[in-house]
């Protein structure tokens, strides 16, 4: 019993909110009684704006993860294995940039985004959110759980430095970098008011921002509509979640990394 | 660098260190092309009267400061801020330390556990604040549902949750505490995991309470990442601005939900005055920058990044 207990006590948190959002579709689809037809109408291809905004939500989110991953992880791993004049000072700027408002950059990034010529195309919804701050951070956190002793003897072993990175160093916090993927896939999936200002026709259109522009409807009982769009933005992102969630949970080894622990 | 260093050692060092920024370059150049640009566009737009629609700046002034920290409103908003973060950052950080405390005791039976704790840190914010926006709803809500299932009768004094002046900035920080009590649970718990057994023992023969082993040997060893939590906790409260155009679109009722992120939007937008919408984002970056910096000062000192 006592040791079921805190199961139970886990079980029940755990469901809670989770009851909470069955009710909640529940409760939508049940009020406005939507036809099945029309959810199939909406989710089935055969609503255009959906499926490009679909197909548009893949390409960015991949490119975003993949890319933003990759560079993330380099930064990350110099700036915890290597010692260079104004670390200090860079790793700063790497924190500074997670405190821009986003609520004001959406001017400056239309703006920018018109000057550099990729303003309303998928670039300008990759290029200025593929990298972030956070991403260095937490690249440089888990790296700098990896032994010294690890890269030095790979060194010592002939590997060139992108060679002890790509093959010693990544492959160790492999769950890490997975996390990551999975959560700049995610960022970049769900955020919609930033890439509203880079985007203004709808074939450039991500499911986030087809959500965003529903959203005025609000008070026209749009939510059914709303409501199933949702369930498109959410249902690649479960499902990356769920394959992927080991890697996810297995960076927990990865991090934690405390000076007084044991390491 | 020291003398001491035989030449090998030292070309070592120094191709190190060229490969240093190649490994940099990269993500640096993306970080401050997207940073630079939008930091000095809003020191540009902030110290002159710029206008939107043709793009351009005229007259340099620190009016625009002035004006805005004077107004009542952005007052309100940082107050409501603060009442935000009174809710959202303990109790994120409470039920996130309590699951993780539950989860490190079954590590093995955890993992399907911690796969669900987490679930809810992926889910698009819209579509989170939309669900608790239908949650919330009043009457027709699966919150009020499932109270009158439970025989509360709506009455005289029931709460209208997002329509309460109150409750309103609560119920959403309750969303955001949902939304990433998971992930803030599954970095607690690995560096509960990293506490050595022997560290309880040992406190335990010295007769350490069950609150004294808390406080003297859980708490000084995972204050690391407890800071680290508290800058992205930071980072989260500050950039707090979707879910308020999603759960209560103006910041209302009666600006009770109107923190400062969202009054940039709303003076940049609705009152199309970007001069003061950038004093203000200004204002806040460099609050937000300064706290974070010195957070990870005293971060540097209790992780080791070597």
């Amino acid at each position: 019993m006592v040791v079921l207990l805190p199961f139970a006590h886990m079980a029940w948190t755990a469901q809670k909110p989770r009851e909470g959002v069955d009710a909640a579709y529940r409760h939508l689809y049940l009020t406005h009684n939507l036809p099945e037809r029309e959810v199939r109408r909406l989710v089935g291809m055969s609503q255009r704006p959906l499926r490009v905004a679909a197909i548009n939500s893949i390409i960015v989110s991949t490119s975003c993860a993949l890319l933003g991953t990759v560079l993330c992880s380099m930064a990350g791993y110099a700036f915890a294995k290597k010692r260079f004049r104004g670390k200090a000072l860079l790793f700063d700027l790497v924190l500074i940039s997670m405190a821009l408002p986003p609520a004001i950059l959406m001017m400056p990034l239309f703006r920018l985004t018109v000057m550099m010529h990729i303003y309303d195309t998928l670039l300008a919804l990759i290029l200025p959110f593929c990298v972030t701050g956070f991403g260095i951070f937490f690249m440089r956190y888990a790296i700098s759980a990896v032994p010294d002793s690890v890269v030095e003897s790979a060194r010592l072993d002939g590997l060139s430095e992108a060679g002890v990175m790509f093959r010693v160093v990544l492959p160790s916090v492999w769950p890490s970098v997975v996390t990551l993927a999975v959560l700049a896939f995610v960022a970049s999936w769900s955020s919609f008011v930033l890439p509203q200002a880079v985007t203004a026709s709808p074939r450039n259109y991500t499911v986030a921002i087809l959500l965003g522009r529903l959203m005025p409807d609000f008070d026209g009982l749009m939510w059914n509509e709303i409501m199933v769009v949702v369930s498109v933005a959410l249902i690649p992102v479960a499902l990356v979640f769920v394959m992927f969630s080991r890697w996810v949970i297995r960076a927990s080894t990865a991090i934690g990394n405390d000076r007084t622990g044991p390491c | 660098m020291p003398e001491q260093y035989t030449e090998p050692e030292l070309l070592r060092a120094r191709t190190r260190d060229r490969g240093a920024f190649l490994f940099l370059a990269p993500a640096l150049i993306f970080l401050l092309v997207f940073l630079l640009y939008p930091v000095l566009w809003i020191a540009m737009a902030s110290t002159t009267r710029y206008d939107p629609v043709t793009a351009t700046a005229r007259g340099l002034t620190l009016a625009h400061y002035r004006d805005v920290l004077a107004s009542p409103a952005a007052w309100r908003s940082i107050l409501n801020t603060a009442y935000f973060s009174v809710v959202y950052i303990p109790l994120t950080l409470f039920t996130a330390g309590v699951i993780a405390w539950l989860l490190v005791r079954q590590v093995r039976a955890g993992s399907l556990l911690r796969a669900v704790f987490c679930s809810p840190c992926v889910i698009p914010t819209v579509a989170a604040a939309l669900i608790w926006r239908a949650a919330y709803a009043p009457f027709t809500g699966s919150i009020d549902r499932l109270l009158q299932t439970f025989g509360f009768e709506h009455g005289s004094g029931w709460p209208g949750w997002l329509g309460e002046p109150y409750l309103a900035m609560p119920c959403i920080a309750l969303m955001c505490v949902w939304r990433d009590t998971g992930f803030f649970a599954i970095i607690l718990l690995s560096a509960l995991t990293r506490v050595p057994g022997e560290s309880y023992e040992l406190a335990r023969i010295d007769g350490a309470t069950k609150r004294q082993q808390f406080t003297n040997v859980t708490l000084p060893m995972c204050s690391g990442t407890l800071g680290l939590c508290l800058i992205m906790l930071l980072i989260n409260v500050q950039s707090v601005f979707q879910e308020i155009y999603v759960m209560t679109e103006d910041g209302g009722p009666a600006n009770w939900t109107l923190n400062v992120s969202f009054l940039v939007y709303r003076k940049a937008y609705l009152d199309r005055d970007w001069s003061q919408a950038a004093a203000l984002s200004m204002v806040l970056f460099a609050v937000t920058a300064v706290v974070i910096l010195i957070q990870n000062r005293i971060l540097d000192r209790r992780l080791d990044w070597s």
